[in-house]
């Protein structure tokens, strides 16, 4: 085992001792096991948008399709008789597949044209999943609600695939994968020019994300046990992805953790009290970081940190 | 036959509609290298002036367009000078990021003023119809068709025949040696906002004829104008006039033949495959 993969090991069993610790802590009542809840979600989808949309620099808006195909692959086989759990390898591997399906021939264009694109997949994919009748139409799917699988292990399931989501990351940073999609991020041609195969290295990374995304569209049929085309498919779910990613930092490995955090605080407790204005909120914050912050909060709180370090280390 | 040539006749005029929509966006584009995602904002932002025009007033949605164009330019010419105009110098996705914070602002706007319930106007000539052979035509979106025509000969001859057509195909076509030869590039990007925003909102009051609006218009009609934009060339006039009217016949086939339901479904997938066929290797 290679130093990196050992202290990663040793970080990510950290981060889960950690979050044991904690736990008495948010399962003490409902809304605080569904906040950790959420924030387990929004940490694994936010650190899966920023393996392609960060590293890469390749903007997704499309990542809808991929969490409402693993949303709706958990529901349709837990209806039908599986244990849920059980169903989530599946979800993983079908997102993935539609995932490779469309981020193939989309992933060859760039910039904009990509993320003009993957808004033309979602916006499609949303719309026919809302026609399927065999999956409930546009009424979606009520999951078997007393087969619920309580706060203590869907806590214990969402930390896991938080940490997980958290450590692939940090290991497509620095594989040579990763390298490859922050050379092609800097400079397409110069990268493509120094032999990084750049149209299969973007496909293989868009391959985890999309397996993660679907990891995360399970995790979340699980805990809501209700699941609709409008939302699991909806444009607003991949528009937060990016907000996320952008509020906490993009292209680095603890930027999507802390913009998941900040995001959910931002959701939870100063828009409830402004939710006439949500919308013009996020449009306002999404220009104050474009303009004055545009790498996010990661960097400042690194600098904190050193500070702290330095006083008192 | 009757069936599909009305379905072909129906497709022509809301492609011509299509056309006219989508082609602020492909300016914008040409000129300034943006990916305009704050369009669909006006085109929504168009719809609702002219509907509270005629509501208020009883003004007629074709007389409102004399209202909705300086408009349009106005906030236009404003959006680039407050805040596209800071990132010239950045990759071309920020950009599309925060025009895309503009149209959430835009659209919660319009759910304080206008709320979230469909909202359409009726005109005196709503209703009528003309009977071409063996074809019914709507005559609202006859008129919409010959407007979206007419708008188009307007801007052609502008581009061509006046010196502000003149320099904004200068700077479409090199930034650098507009510049060098003293052609005021900033004032040529507001200028082309400005139109791109003017034309988009003026689309507005046209298809306040025949749809309803709610503050998510927008969005649909976002992608259907990338779909033709891309489709068609991104500042050619004539391309642009033809892909809006084959999307226009492609999308009532659709609807027609298959399901309603899917209308909208054709032009996100062509929208795809036409940039994955336009892009892929000159990029």
């Amino acid at each position: 085992m290679s130093s990196f993969a050992r202290r990663q090991a040793l970080l990510g069993l950290g981060a889960l001792g950690g979050l044991a610790l904690l736990a008495p802590l948010l399962l003490a009542n409902p809304y605080s096991s569904r906040l950790a809840q959420l924030l387990f979600l929004n940490v694994l989808l936010a650190s899966a948008w920023n393996l392609v949309g960060g590293f890469a620099g390749q903007i997704s808006f499309g990542n809808a399709s991929l969490f409402g195909v693993g949303a709706y692959a958990t529901s349709m086989l837990w209806l039908a008789g599986f244990h849920p759990v059980l169903t989530m390898p599946a979800a993983a591997v079908l997102a993935a597949l539609y995932g490779v399906i469309w981020g193939w021939p989309c992933l060859r264009l760039r910039g904009p044209y990509f993320a003009i694109a993957t808004i033309g997949v979602a916006e499609a994919t949303r719309i026919v999943a809302n026609h399927i009748e065999a999956a409930g139409g546009a009424s979606g799917l009520t999951l078997p609600l007393e087969q619920d699988l309580g706060p203590v292990l869907l806590y214990a399931l969402g930390a896991v695939l938080a940490v997980a989501s958290v450590l692939v990351s940090a290991a497509v940073r620095r594989s040579r994968l990763g390298l490859g999609l922050i050379a092609l991020r800097e400079d397409a041609q110069a990268a493509a020019a120094s032999g990084v195969n750049v149209a299969r290295q973007q496909v293989t990374v868009f391959a985890i994300t999309a397996a993660l995304t679907g990891l995360a569209g399970s995790y979340y049929a699980v805990f809501t046990l209700y699941i609709v085309p409008e939302k699991v498919f909806g444009f607003d779910l991949s528009i937060s992805l990016v907000l996320m990613v952008l509020v906490g930092g993009i292209g680095t490995v603890m930027g999507p953790v802390l913009g998941a955090g900040i995001y959910l605080f931002l959701e939870q407790f100063v828009l409830a009290s402004l939710a006439d204005i949500h919308l013009a909120a996020f449009g306002a914050l999404l220009i104050f970081i474009i303009l004055l912050e545009p790498r996010g909060a990661a960097p400042r709180v690194a600098q904190f940190v050193r500070l702290i370090r330095r006083r008192f280390g | 036959m009757v069936d599909l040539l009305s379905v072909l006749a129906s497709g022509i005029l809301v492609g011509t509609v299509y056309a006219y929509m989508a082609y602020g966006l492909g300016l914008i584009y040409g000129v300034l290298r943006v990916v305009n995602l704050a369009h669909g904002a006006f085109l929504t932002l168009g719809v609702y002036v002219t509907w509270w025009l005629n509501t208020t007033f009883g003004m007629d949605p074709l007389v409102s367009i004399l209202i909705t164009v300086p408009l349009g330019f106005a906030l236009g010419a404003t959006v680039e000078r407050t805040l596209v105009f800071r990132l010239r110098d950045s990759p071309p996705v920020t950009t599309l990021l925060l025009l895309f914070g503009v149209w959430l602002i835009v659209r919660n706007a319009l759910y304080l003023i206008f709320g979230g319930a469909d909202r359409s106007l009726l005109t005196s000539y709503s209703l009528e119809s003309l009977a071409v052979g063996p074809l019914t035509l709507s005559i609202p979106r006859l008129i919409v068709s010959a407007f979206s025509l007419l708008g188009f000969v307007v801007l052609a001859l502008m581009l061509k025949r006046t010196w502000s057509g003149l320099a904004l195909r200068a700077v479409a076509q090199d930034r650098e040696a507009a510049a060098l030869s003293g052609v005021p590039v900033n004032r040529v990007w507001a200028v082309a906002f400005g139109i791109g925003s003017a034309l988009a909102m003026s689309a507005g009051s046209l298809m306040s004829l025949f749809y309803s609006v709610t503050p998510e218009f927008g969005a649909r009609f976002l992608l259907k104008s990338f779909c033709v934009v891309v489709l068609g060339g991104l500042t050619n006039i004539g391309g642009i006039l033809v892909a809006g009217i084959g999307l226009g016949i492609a999308e009532d086939l659709t609807a027609f033949y298959v399901h309603t339901g899917y209308r909208d479904v054709v032009s996100f997938l062509v929208l795809t495959a036409a940039l994955v066929m336009r892009r892929a290797d000159s990029d």
